[in-house]
């Protein structure tokens, strides 16, 4: 589905990726694993398609497609979805309105008709009472106002709308207490198929004992150092990074 | 033409055997002094008399004459059912089946020209509600003193409560060439009355230049909410001039929507006289191309207790130009007035142009008064989380662009005049969209 071969990026002249390698297969779970200024979230952006990054060699197929010359709007129509870290406020906007938009824009782009209204409500709230979000939030001005867990509730809610084949999520695990935590990681193991794939990146490995990946990779200046299976984390959970890194 | 021979012209077929004809010609003494003129070039900075004109003096001075229409070439919007005063080139007919005569079909409403008043009616009409327009220093409402044409005087009495709003209509035809309509509004104690005066024209090819001017009185514990509106594609260059006075308790609301008009200005005044008095005047406007807007706002606080808001969003596409200058004055007598303005402008072309000017004369030193302006584009960061979403650029700008005015419209208190003005704001933003 996915494959990313030796990526070199940069921002303002500043190298940040130095020849990443990966390769997602559909079903499959990945988690990025890293100390800060890794380079992490930048892998994340450059995937979605935010602009101010040099790519400077490399390239990435996505189901086929050159997807570095896509823009965003179009890789979210291919099935790319980034949960941002930081999901960003859009005053006036309500949720409701906009996730309706994004949904018919991406039926378009697949060539599918637009969900008629009592369909779009019923798929709604299903997915909202499958991820615990409080009923008043759609007619919520978008992530204004919200706090830090109802926000990625409403990513992680986005995502299970849209329906997308690779997710991204960028720490979607930071600023959430542990029962927003484990209501968000249940969302994603429900959303888990073997026809969508997962990216997970995270600094923290506490994620990780409530979603289990099926790959976990060690990133460290911008490539990926080692990779290995759930064994893992546990073993940088007791090392640290430093140590693991070392033995690279 | 040179506007002096232009305005003399006018002035000489103006009749001269009214009560009209002195209001006319002190008007007419103003406008000749240098130091006036002078004044003006800091009330306009955006448009200029100048400008608005040069096509009007193109041709000599003509009072409008009304048109006849058959009722089935007039649209209204949806919400408008009853209570409709039909003026045709800023002259009252009888085109609409609510009226029969002068005499209005709306219980309790009086519509009467000013040459049908008695002379002693007529002089209360011009020393109640007209003297305050005389020591007005704008350019447009002093030569809207010069060249008025009909005048009507609308009265509702003490204590009417109308659950329908009263709906001017305004219709402009081919034949027009200049308008100055006035209508003077009394309201009487206690009465709760919603105005719309909508602007419409039977073809998109009017190019009748129009200045009207209403003024508006509002007696104790008034409440007036007022929309000005035009029809779509609106083609006229328009100069609008609003005056209300605000007695104990009363309250006004104003409601402005311009989008795509080629050169507009709106001259708006409210002096609240009485204590508890309040007013909120709230616009949006869209401009793209080569349009132009210009306000000139001014609340004046001459009582204590009094509070007064202005909101005003803007947002300027293509090569448009757009000018704010909003004025809160508050004399000694004003204390304990609490007296906000707000103009929040997006940009949306690096080609256009905006001017926002606060001012705020204070004379009293127990009161609380604010000014906040703002000047943005859309945000990248908003852009890109929709682009992420599938939204395309085009449906993403719409949508914030969309979210900006909804501060406004949605305060609108009837719910069809919001779906009316939203489906006008929606189709303008399509032009900002599809621009670069």
């Amino acid at each position: 589905m996915l494959r990313i071969e030796n990526l070199h990026v940069g921002v303002g002249g500043k190298k940040i990726l130095n020849g990443v390698n990966l390769q997602i297969q559909p079903g499959e779970v990945h988690a990025i694993m890293g100390p800060n200024g890794a380079g992490k979230s930048t892998l994340a952006a450059v995937l979605a398609g935010r602009s101010g990054y040099e790519v400077t060699q490399g390239n990435v197929l996505f189901k086929g497609e050159e997807l570095l010359d896509l823009p965003p709007e179009v890789r979210a129509s291919l099935g790319i979805f980034l949960a941002f870290q930081y999901p960003v406020e859009i005053p006036g906007v309500t949720t409701i309105n906009f996730l309706k938009t994004a949904l018919n824009q991406i039926r378009k782009q697949r060539s599918l008709p637009p969900m008629d209204a009592v369909s779009f409500l019923q798929l709604l709230k299903e997915k909202m009472a499958s991820m615990g979000i409080d009923e008043t939030l759609p007619r919520r001005s978008l992530n204004e106002g919200f706090s830090g867990g109802e926000k990625k509730k409403n990513e992680m809610l986005q995502m299970a709308m849209l329906d997308p084949s690779l997710s991204i999520l960028d720490e979607t695990d930071s600023g959430l207490d542990i029962d927003a935590l484990k209501i968000v990681a249940q969302g994603i193991n429900k959303f888990r198929s073997n026809t969508n794939a997962i990216l997970l990146i995270t600094h923290y490995q506490r994620l990780l004992d409530y979603i289990v990946p099926d790959f976990i990779h060690i990133f460290y200046e911008g490539k990926i150092v080692k990779s290995g299976n759930k064994v893992l984390a546990k073993q940088l959970e007791q090392e640290g990074y430093e140590r693991i890194i070392a033995k690279t | 033409m040179l506007f002096t021979d232009w305005i003399a012209q006018a002035i000489a077929i103006l009749p001269t055997n009214d009560l009209l004809y002195q209001e006319r010609l002190s008007a007419f003494k103003k406008l000749d002094t240098p130091s006036f003129i002078a004044h003006q070039k800091e009330y306009y900075k955006c448009i200029s008399p100048k400008d608005i004109l040069s096509s009007v003096v193109e041709q000599s001075y003509a009072v409008s004459t009304s048109d006849n229409l058959s009722p089935s070439t007039l649209s209204y919007p949806n919400l408008v059912e009853k209570n409709i005063l039909t003026f045709i080139n800023g002259i009252w007919s009888d085109i609409d089946s609510s009226f029969l005569g002068l005499n209005t079909k709306i219980p309790r409403v009086s519509l009467r020209n000013f040459k049908a008043l008695s002379v002693i009616e007529q002089q209360a009409v011009l020393s109640n509600h007209m003297a305050d327009l005389r020591s007005h220093q704008d350019f447009f409402t002093t030569l809207h003193n010069i060249l008025v044409q009909e005048v009507y005087f609308l009265e509702i009495p003490e204590n009417s409560h109308f659950p329908d709003p009263i709906y001017i209509h305004h219709i402009v035809t081919e034949g027009a060439s200049y308008l100055l309509p006035r209508i003077v509004i009394k309201i009487g104690k206690r009465s709760k009355v919603t105005i719309i005066e909508h602007w419409h024209t039977t073809t998109e090819q009017v190019s009748a230049f129009i200045n009207p001017l209403n003024h508006i009185s509002l007696d104790e514990e008034v409440s007036l909410t007022y929309y000005t509106l035009h029809r779509p594609n609106f083609p006229c260059n328009h100069v609008h001039n609003l005056y209300c006075n605000q007695q104990r308790h009363s309250h006004f609301l104003h409601y402005m929507f311009s989008f795509g008009l080629p050169a507009s200005r709106i001259n708006l005044t409210t002096h609240i006289q009485g204590s508890g008095a309040e007013a909120h005047l709230y616009g949006l406007y869209s401009l793209s191309n080569k349009e132009k807007i210009d306000h000139s706002i001014q609340v004046i606080h001459s009582a204590p207790y009094s509070s007064s808001k202005q909101h005003y969003k803007g947002i300027l596409g293509g090569q448009s130009t757009g000018g704010f200058h909003g004025k809160i004055y508050l004399t000694p007598e004003a204390q304990q007035t609490n007296a906000l303005q707000t103009n929040n402008i997006m940009m949306v072309s690096d080609k256009a142009y905006h001017n926002t000017k606060p001012q705020l004369e204070i004379y009293a030193d127990d009161v609380k008064c604010s000014h906040g302006a703002t000047v943005g584009q859309l945000d990248p960061e908003q852009l890109f989380y929709l682009a992420t979403r599938g939204i395309e650029p085009s449906s993403a700008k719409r949508l914030l662009m969309n979210a900006f005015g909804q501060e406004i419209i949605e305060t609108i208190p009837i719910y069809g005049i919001q779906e009316y003005v939203l489906q006008q704001f929606e189709n303008q933003l399509m032009h900002h969209a599809s621009e670069e």
